[in-house]
C-alpha cells in the first residue's frame, strides 16, 4: 500500500488543492514528515475533543448489548441465562469500568488500546454466544451481532484507525478458529459469515480512517491557521510599535520643528529690525533725493518771483492796483517757499507709524508733486477709486514706494515721453492669483497700479529689479536701493508686487496692500458750522475706521480725544486716567460690554461724567434706559457733523447738578 | 562801488540778483557756473563772490574752496535752494570752506543786500 498523501486525500475527495498536504503515513495515520512534530499535540488534542463523545458512545454499547437480552429469550430461551451472565457480569462491567476510568486523569496514554481492547472483548462474548447456541441451534443468527460490534467500534467510539482495525481483525480471526474448531459451522455458513464480516470490517475500515484523516486535516489546519493568527497578531504588534515608534518620532521632530519655527521667527524678527534700520537710511536717502530735488527747482523758481515782485513793489505807487496784484504774486510766493520748508521737514519724517490709511488721499497728494516734476512729454493719468478701503501703513512709507516707481517711470520714458497711469482699485484675490504671484495670499487687497509707456525691461532685469544696488539707469540717477525699499516695504505690510513689461512697450508695477478697513463712509458728513471746544473726550467704537474719524474730525474742533476700540483697554484707560476726561463717547453695542454697562461703571468713579451713546438702531436703546443710565444724549448714525459738534458742546455745557 | 561777480547756472535768478545790485549802485558781472566764474576773476578784480551751489561744470563748493585759495581778501556770499534735506544742507558746508555769509533761496531783497552791506561795509 503505497499511495501518496495527495493520492490518498483526492482518491477520498477530501483533498482541497488549496490547502496544505498532509503528510501522513498511509496506514498508522501517525504524522511523518515536516509534520511529525505535530503528533503528540495531536494525540493530546484528539483526546480532548473524542472524550464527551467516547462517553456517550460507551453508555449507548452498553444499552445495545443489554437490550438484545431480549432477543436472547425469544430465540434461544434455553440458554438465555448463561447468554445473560455473557452480557451483564462479563461484558458490560468492563464497558461500564472503561466509562469510569475515562475520567480519570492516567487513561489518557492507555485509552485507545482499553478501547480496542473493550471492542474485542464485546466480541468475544458474541463469539461465545455462538458457540454456545451452534450446540442447539442449526443456524448461526447470532454472528450478526458482530457486525454490529464492527461497525460500532469502527464509527461511533473514535478509536484511532490503526487500534480499531486491530481489534475488527482480531474478532475476525478468533470467530474463524471458533467456527472451524470449536461448532460445526456448515462451510456455506462459513463462506456466507466470512462475506459478511469482512466486507463490514472493511467498510468500517474506510469510515474510520476517513474520520482519522479527517481529524488530523482539521487538526493541521487549525494549527496553521493559528500560526497564521499569531503571524497576523505579531504583525499588528510590530506595526503596532513602528506606529508608536513613528508618533514618537513625529513629536520629536514636531518639537524640533516647533523650535525652528521660534528661531526662524526670532530671526526675522531681527531681520525686520535690521531691514527696518536700512529702511530708516534708505528712506532718508530716496526721500531726501526725491523731495530735495523738488525743493531745489521750486526754490530755483520762487527766488525770481520773489525777488521781481518786491522790486516791482518798490517801484509803485502804495496806491495802486497793480502794487496790490503785485504783492498777492509776493504773498503765494512766500506760501510756496513755506510750502518746499514743509515738503522737506516732512521727508525727514523717519518714524514707521501704521494707522489706516485711504490712499486715494494719499495717492493724490504725491501725484500733485510729482504732476508738478514731470516735464511736459509725459501725460499722467490717474483713476482712485474713491469708495477703496484702506490699507494700514505708514503716510511716508506709501510716499517712498509711489514716489520711488514713478521715478522709475520717468526715467523710463524720459526721451521719448509716454503717459504715467495710476490707478486704485480694490482688489479680491482668490486661489489663483495667488499661486501666480509670489508673496501674494487670498484675500482682499487696495491694488495700487502704475503703469508707463517708457522703454520696459527684459526677463533678466525684471528678475534682478528687486536686488539692493541693482540699476540700470546711467551712474548718479538713483542710488540704486530704489526698488529693493520698495519692495521691503510692500512686504513688511504683507502685500506682494507683480511687474509686467516687455521692452519698448512699458512697464507696469502692481502693489497688492491687504485691506484694512471699508471705503469711506458718510459717517461724518457735512461742512456745516461747526461748534469748537477744548475739552478732553474719550472716544470708544470697535470700529477702527470710526474711531479714527472720529478722532481726526473732533481733534480739528479742538478737543484732546483719546481712541479706543477694545472695552477692557478703555475700562483701563478710564480707571488710570478718570480725571482727564470731560466726556465719554461711546457706542452702545460693542464686545464685552454695552455702552450704557461702561457709563454706569465709569461714572461709580466720576459722578459727574458725561455721556454720548452712539448707536447704529434707535431701538437697541430704549428711553427708560436712557433715562436710568443717565444717558446725556444719544446719537444716532450716521453722524453729521455740525450736528455732532453741537450735541458735544450742548453736553459739555449743560449743569452738572442737571444731570446728577 | 564794488565790483560784485555773482555766479548762478539758473539765468533769470542772475539777472534779478544783478538788477538789484546795480539799483544800489554796485557794478556786477555775472557766470553761469564755477568754472566761468574762475575764468573771469582771472580777467579783473572783484570785491565780492556771490555763488550758488549746486551747478554743472564746476559746483559752489570746490569753487569757494579754489577761490578762497587764489584769493584769500575776495569776500564771498554762498546762496542756495537747498540740497536732499534741507535748504541749509550745501550751506553749511559752504561756511566752513570759507564763504563769509549764506543766504537760502529763496530769499527777500533786503536779505540780500543786508549781507552785502556787512561785507563792505568795511571799505
Amino acid at each position: 500500500m503505497k499511495l501518496t498523501k495527495s493520492e490518498i486525500l483526492t482518491f477520498l475527495g477530501i483533498r482541497n488543492p488549496a490547502q496544505k498536504e498532509l503528510s501522513v503515513h498511509p496506514v498508522t495515520l501517525r504524522f511523518t514528515g515536516e509534520m511529525e512534530h505535530f503528533e503528540k499535540d495531536f494525540l493530546d488534542d484528539y483526546f480532548k475533543r473524542i472524550i464527551g463523545p467516547f462517553r456517550f458512545s460507551l453508555l449507548l454499547a452498553i444499552i445495545f448489548y443489554g437490550s438484545f437480552a431480549a432477543l436472547d429469550a425469544i430465540v434461544i430461551p434455553e440458554l438465555k441465562y448463561q447468554f445473560w451472565f455473557i452480557r451483564f457480569v462479563l461484558v458490560i462491567p468492563v464497558i461500564l469500568v472503561l466509562y469510569i476510568l475515562s475520567y480519570s486523569r492516567f487513561i489518557k496514554n492507555y485509552l485507545q488500546p482499553l478501547v480496542s481492547v473493550a471492542m474485542y472483548l464485546t466480541g468475544l462474548g458474541i463469539i461465545a454466544m455462538i458457540i454456545y447456541a451452534s450446540r442447539i441451534v442449526e443456524r448461526d443468527t447470532y454472528y450478526a451481532g458482530l457486525i454490529l460490534i464492527l461497525i460500532f467500534g469502527y464509527a461511533f467510539t473514535r478509536i484511532r484507525f490503526i487500534y480499531a482495525t486491530l481489534a475488527g481483525w482480531l474478532i475476525v480471526g478468533t470467530y474463524e478458529a471458533a467456527a472451524i474448531w470449536l461448532t460445526q459451522t456448515p462451510t456455506e455458513q462459513l463462506y456466507n459469515n466470512n462475506f459478511f464480516f469482512i466486507s463490514a470490517n472493511i467498510i468500517g475500515m474506510f469510515i474510520c480512517y476517513l474520520m482519522e484523516l479527517s481529524a488530523r486535516r482539521d487538526y493541521v489546519m487549525r494549527h496553521l491557521l493559528e500560526e497564521e493568527q499569531d503571524k497576523v497578531k505579531a504583525a499588528n504588534e510590530m506595526l503596532e510599535h513602528r506606529v508608536q515608534e513613528r508618533t514618537a518620532q513625529l513629536t520629536r521632530t514636531n518639537r524640533a520643528l516647533k523650535k525652528e519655527i521660534e528661531m526662524r521667527k526670532h530671526y526675522e524678527q531681527e531681520q525686520a529690525k535690521l531691514e527696518a534700520q536700512l529702511l530708516q537710511l534708505q528712506k532718508i536717502e530716496t526721500i531726501g533725493t526725491l523731495a530735495g530735488g523738488i525743493a531745489h527747482d521750486f526754490n530755483n523758481i520762487l527766488t525770481p518771483i520773489l525777488g521781481y515782485t518786491e522790486m516791482a513793489m518798490e517801484e509803485l505807487d502804495e496806491e495802486s492796483t497793480l502794487r496790490y496784484d503785485i504783492e498777492q504774486i509776493n504773498h503765494a510766493a512766500i506760501r510756496g517757499k513755506d510750502l518746499v520748508q514743509q515738503i522737506l521737514t516732512f521727508s525727514r519724517q523717519v518714524e514707521v507709524e501704521k494707522k489706516p490709511l485711504y490712499l486715494q488721499e494719499v495717492i493724490q497728494e504725491i501725484m500733485n508733486l510729482v504732476k508738478a516734476s514731470f516735464p511736459s512729454n509725459i501725460e499722467i493719468k490717474m483713476d482712485l477709486d474713491p469708495h477703496c478701503g484702506t490699507v494700514l501703513a505708514d503716510t511716508t512709507q506709501i510716499h517712498q514706494v509711489i514716489m520711488n516707481l514713478c521715478t522709475n517711470a520717468y526715467h523710463a520714458m524720459i526721451d521719448r515721453g509716454g503717459i504715467l497711469h495710476v490707478r486704485l482699485t480694490e482688489k479680491e484675490v482668490d486661489a489663483e492669483k495667488a499661486a501666480a504671484v509670489p508673496n501674494l495670499e487670498k484675500g482682499n487687497y487696495v491694488l495700487v497700479t502704475i503703469s508707463d509707456t517708457g522703454h520696459g525691461m527684459d526677463h533678466a532685469t525684471m528678475n534682478r529689479i528687486f536686488e539692493p544696488f541693482f540699476t540700470k539707469k546711467e551712474v548718479g540717477v538713483g542710488s540704486g536701493l530704489g526698488l529693493s525699499v520698495v519692495h521691503g516695504i510692500v512686504k513688511s505690510y504683507k502685500g506682494a508686487i507683480e511687474v509686467e513689461s516687455q521692452p519698448g512697450k512699458g512697464s507696469t508695477f502692481r502693489i497688492y496692500l491687504p485691506r484694512h478697513g471699508k471705503g469711506p463712509s458718510d459717517l461724518f458728513t457735512d461742512k456745516e458750522v461747526l461748534e469748537k471746544g477744548k475739552e478732553t473726550i474719550l472716544f470708544v467704537d470697535d470700529e477702527e475706521e470710526i474711531t479714527y474719524m472720529g478722532k481726526k474730525m473732533l481733534e480739528n474742533l479742538g478737543y484732546r480725544v483719546n481712541i479706543q476700540t477694545d472695552t477692557r483697554k478703555a475700562v483701563a484707560e478710564f480707571e488710570a486716567n478718570h480725571d482727564k476726561y470731560d466726556l465719554l463717547v461711546t457706542d452702545q453695542t460693542m464686545p464685552h460690554m454695552l455702552g450704557t454697562d461702561m457709563a454706569r461703571q465709569f461714572r461709580q468713579i466720576r459722578p459727574d461724567l458725561k455721556v454720548i451713546i452712539i448707536t447704529g438702531y434707535s431701538n437697541s436703546i430704549s428711553s427708560e434706559m436712557l433715562e436710568k443710565e443717565k444717558i446725556d444724549e444719544l446719537v444716532l448714525k450716521p453722524i453729521k457733523l455740525s450736528e455732532f459738534s453741537k450735541v458735544i458742546r450742548r453736553v459739555l455745557d449743560k449743569d452738572n447738578t442737571a444731570v446728577m | 562801488m564794488a565790483k560784485i561777480l555773482v555766479i548762478d547756472d539758473e539765468p533769470y535768478i542772475l539777472l534779478m540778483i544783478k538788477k538789484m545790485l546795480e539799483q544800489v549802485g554796485h557794478g556786477v558781472d555775472l557766470a553761469s557756473n564755477g568754472k566761468e566764474g574762475l575764468e573771469l576773476l582771472l580777467t579783473r578784480p572783484f570785491d565780492l563772490l556771490i555763488t550758488d551751489i549746486v551747478m554743472p561744470e564746476k559746483e559752489g563748493l570746490e569753487t569757494i574752496r579754489e577761490v578762497r585759495k587764489k584769493y584769500p581778501g575776495l569776500k564771498i556770499i554762498a546762496i542756495s535752494g537747498g540740497g536732499r534735506l534741507d535748504s541749509s544742507e550745501y550751506l553749511e558746508p559752504a561756511r566752513y570752506f570759507g564763504a563769509e555769509k549764506i543766504i537760502k533761496k529763496p530769499f527777500q531783497k533786503g536779505e540780500l543786500l543786508n549781507a552785502v552791506n556787512e561785507l563792505l561795509g568795511g571799505e
